[in-house]
């Protein structure tokens, strides 16, 4: 059966060592971030348990202050993750 | 994230902000009335993109085709802006006097800054429209997780859709039942 797919953009130094695990498994590069994925979920399952529960908590109780503490926890990587969508340019 | 048409978040960068408009760095983040109040170019990109939901319609060829900017007339002033999709942002990035053939016709010089790695949003752009927006996307949670969470369980047995802080849509793959096993 054919799995859908979107495209996601990674470091340009992780392009070429997701190429050679995905060979050397004789896997897709799809399948070798998709156990990368699980893997992550599955080791950060305290830490992502705990964010969910303050974030439920705080929505619960109306706590704007919280959620706003929440969400600009996460700034930096929002950010460099918008930064990667920039076009090239110069 | 997933934008879902309507109004688009209007920004400055920076180095327009101070470069080409002549104010101050420190006011970024003052709401784009305070700053439409302030500059009548950036008053007619509040008007006529931001609220419009509108990227432009005339390109700015100097910068194709790695951007797609648009330019924006303001009397001889010439805007050049930008819809970033992924952010859900119109930035304004530069502005400059339109003199035909001349070495500083605004066209020229988006094109240098755009040479000079210098017309796009930097990090520090980046970062502070993100920090801009946890008090706004916090307020929205607070309504709207709680409203489709009341419609969810109105209507046990269906997906539903939604947008939450009017932009970010929750799309359901499916509107009929949910079979349970």
């Amino acid at each position: 059966m054919a799995v859908r797919t979107k495209p996601v953009r990674i470091f340009e130094s992780d392009h070429a060592p997701l190429r050679l695990l995905a060979e050397l498994e004789r896997r897709s590069p799809q399948e070798v971030f998709h156990a990368a994925l699980a893997e992550y979920l599955e080791s950060h399952r305290d830490e992502l348990a705990a964010v969910f529960t303050e974030t439920q908590r705080a929505i619960a109780a109306g706590d704007l202050d919280a959620l706003t503490v929440q969400l600009a926890a996460s700034a930096e990587a929002q950010a460099d993750a918008l930064m990667a969508t920039l076009p090239e340019s110069g | 994230m997933a934008v879902s048409g309507g109004e688009l978040i209007p920004r400055i960068t920076a180095r327009c902000l101070t470069d080409d408009l002549g104010l101050p760095a420190d006011i970024v983040d003052h709401t784009i009335d305070e700053l439409a109040r302030a500059n009548d170019v950036i008053a007619a990109f509040r008007d006529r993109r931001a609220e419009m939901g509108s990227p432009g319609q005339e390109p700015i060829r100097s910068l194709l085709p790695e951007i797609v900017a648009f330019s924006l007339h303001v009397g001889r002033r010439r805007g050049a802006t930008w819809h970033h999709r992924e952010a859900g942002v119109i930035w304004l990035l530069a502005v400059g006097y339109h003199r035909e053939g001349h070495v500083d016709d605004a066209y020229a010089y988006f094109a240098r800054l755009k040479a000079a790695g210098r017309l796009l949003p930097d990090r520090d752009d980046m970062l502070a429209f993100v920090s801009s927006q946890a008090p706004t996307l916090a307020r929205s949670l607070l309504n709207d997780v709680p409203a489709l969470v009341a419609t969810a369980r109105e209507h046990p047995g269906l997906i539903h859709s939604g947008t939450i802080a009017g932009r970010i849509r929750i799309v359901s793959p499916a509107t009929r039942p949910i079979r349970r096993c």
